[in-house]
């Protein structure tokens, strides 16, 4: 379970979240969306401890981050989070960082080395498992870090973008199945940052939509549906709720008159 | 028994290319000499007397001597040899029976090789022939020292202790014989009670399936994995500690201001105190922002952040309370050398203990973690997606 409470923060004067309560339940996958710049890698930079709220905490399953040396040590155990950019060690093998990984969890050997083949092969990687990642394309490199993520098998994962990255339509595709086999269980939970709706609709059980500094929605499909009242696909429902205008502001742009 | 620990013992004499390089290195120096004398139509008495020629005969003999000592630790001592202590761990090898691969005590060997040392310098050379002992005394003593460091840390701290009342005035004749004595028995007692108490326990060993995959530590687990790691620890230095270290630091402080009869410098004190107050904060604050700015503390109103200004409180309180300490030297007259020495005790043991430890400020201070620097130097270790 996660639980931000009145959580503000602010880059100088620049406010990005203002007073944001949000309660995900264990188990849950849930998906942020919001435009750009709006505090969607700000709010799971706050979820996944790289950053203190300007105001408000932060609990994961009942303990409140940085509140004590112990709990944090026994969130961090908890938690995996995939930045947006994730900086790999150039110098070691796919399988090498991912052992790393896995080691840094506590992962118990054997089953680490038999889950990072089942990775590597999923995400058709088994060829290039053994070479320097310095080696890896761009679109490789997300997939070793997505790997990376799902490796230490924590009941609490935070994406931040996974879909972005340059990634190849079978890795979206085996990532798209990974997620959703992780919504049907009940002990995993996680919140992943995206902004590809067609995904969000399919493996997403609520959707958080960020806008302004505040959360506009925060409910499932149907919810957000009978919220916007529009009873189309997640990005009408979405442009609905975010942007009404959207759709007459692209009218007018194609209905300007000719000079 | 005997034969074989005698035949033990000559385990120690050095390999003959070593004496073959240092008889050509004092062949040459001689040669040297000769042809100065030669050049310059002088005796060649005259030529040794001089201070050019007579600073390299000493660093010559005292290099050997330091050398020698160094050779004795290094190739004997099972700390020095990783190969050797993990082959030792599985035989069956007692404290009670000689090392196998020759003793790292002193045996009359070692006698041998610096009291002839000592006689080339004094009777060749005309060098004092104290040089090369005391080189080598300096050498082995140091050396057993930072290694029981590693093995017995109790005896280790009790040397560094004993080591700079060398220096003190007041010890000499008797009391410097007394120090000798005691510093030796000290290596010798520790020493025997770091072979009892073998295989010594290794920090952070890993297992022998960690070593085959060769990872070298958190940090190349990447971004932002070592950050958020949660096996973080940073072993804090304990009160107890903290105030040994300090007091030993103090101590050496003292012996050197006495020594070198060094004149009373408040002013540097609080310079060291500003310098390691600054550093400590740069060792804190390393990748770490406050969550906010200074503008936006200026425009919030919230000019103080408790969760993250603590990091503040220990440097600042070690710069003022050596301003404290600078005005008390200034008035402690004769007495300043003590007054200093405690002084700087204080500033050490205010910044080892202060609060927060890095640990808990890792953990629970109200922070953010900076993104890598996207360097040329950062691009060669980890490569942003």
């Amino acid at each position: 379970m996660i639980k931000l409470v009145d959580v503000s923060h602010h880059y100088g004067l620049n406010l990005v979240l203002n007073h944001i309560n949000l309660h995900v339940l264990a188990g849950e996958l849930v998906a942020v969306m919001g435009p750009n710049g709006v505090g969607k890698s700000t709010l799971l930079n706050i979820i996944a401890g790289l950053m203190a709220p300007a105001k408000g905490h932060v609990e994961i399953n009942g303990l409140r981050r940085r509140a004590t040396e112990e709990t944090e040590l026994q969130i961090r155990k908890q938690m995996v989070f995939l930045p947006d950019h994730p900086w790999l060690p150039e110098s070691l093998t796919g399988r090498e960082w991912l052992l790393a990984v896995g080691q840094l969890y506590d992962v118990d050997a054997d089953r680490l080395m038999d889950h990072i083949r089942r990775l590597l092969e999923l995400f058709q990687l088994a060829d290039k498992g053994d070479s320097p990642i310095r080696t890896f394309s761009n679109g490789q490199k997300k997939k070793i870090a997505i790997c990376g993520a799902l490796v230490p098998e924590t009941p609490i994962l935070i994406l931040d973008e996974p879909f972005t990255g340059g990634l190849d339509p079978s890795a979206i595709l085996a990532l798209r199945r990974v997620l959703k086999h992780m919504a049907d269980r009940t002990d995993v939970t996680v919140v992943m940052a995206s902004q590809i709706p067609e995904v969000v609709e399919q493996v997403a059980e609520r959707i958080l939509v960020l806008k302004g500094t505040h959360i506009l929605a925060y409910d499932t499909m149907d919810g957000l549906r009978a919220q916007s009242g529009c009873s189309g696909s997640l990005p009408e429902v979405f442009e609905k709720l975010v942007n009404p205008q959207t759709l007459e502001q692209i009218e007018s742009y194609f209905n300007r008159p000719k000079p | 028994m005997k034969r074989a620990l005698q035949f033990h013992s000559n385990a120690v004499w050095p390999a003959s290319w070593v004496m073959v390089a240092f008889a050509i290195a004092c062949g040459l120096l001689d040669a040297s000499v000769w042809l100065i004398a030669t050049a310059a139509r002088m005796a060649p008495e005259q030529v040794f007397v001089m201070r050019e020629i007579a600073t390299a005969w000493n660093v010559l003999f005292g290099t050997a001597a330091g050398f020698y000592a160094a050779y004795r630790l290094v190739q004997f001592h099972p700390v020095c040899n990783r190969g050797y202590r993990e082959w030792l761990k599985l035989s069956p090898w007692t404290a009670a029976k000689p090392l196998p691969l020759g003793p790292v005590h002193l045996v009359w060997q070692d006698i041998a090789v610096v009291g002839a040392l000592s006689a080339i310098a004094g009777w060749c050379a005309r060098l004092n022939p104290l040089v090369p002992a005391g080189v080598f005394g300096l050498v082995y003593g140091g050396g057993m020292t930072l290694l029981l460091g590693t093995t017995r840390s109790p005896f280790c701290l009790l040397l560094c202790f004993l080591w700079p009342a060398l220096m003190l005035p007041s010890v000499n004749g008797w009391p410097m014989v007394g120090l000798i004595v005691a510093l030796l028995a000290v290596i010798w007692h520790g020493y025997q009670q770091s072979l009892k108490a073998f295989p010594w326990p290794t920090r952070g060993e890993k297992s022998i399936w960690q070593k085959d995959i060769s990872i070298g530590g958190m940090s190349n687990v990447g971004w932002p994995y070592a950050r958020l790691s949660p096996k973080f620890s940073s072993s804090p230095i304990s009160i107890g500690a903290s105030l040994l270290i300090s007091l030993l630091i103090g101590w050496w402080y003292y012996c050197l201001i006495v020594y070198f009869e060094a004149p009373s410098t408040p002013e540097m004190i609080v310079l060291f105190a500003a310098m390691a107050a600054f550093f400590r904060l740069l060792g804190y604050s390393a990748n770490l922002s406050p969550p906010f700015n200074l503008w936006g503390r200026l425009v919030t109103g919230r000019l103080i952040m408790p969760g993250f200004d603590k990091v503040f409180l220990t440097p600042l309180a070690v710069v003022f309370l050596a301003i404290v300490g600078a005005v008390i030297i200034r008035h402690s007259g004769s007495w300043y050398a003590v007054t200093e020495s405690c002084v700087v005790a204080s500033l050490c043991f205010g910044l080892f203990a202060g609060g927060p430890s890095y640990q808990k400020w890792i953990l629970t201070g109200q922070h953010r973690y900076r993104t890598p620097p996207r360097t040329n130097a950062n691009r060669q270790l980890f490569k942003s997606i």
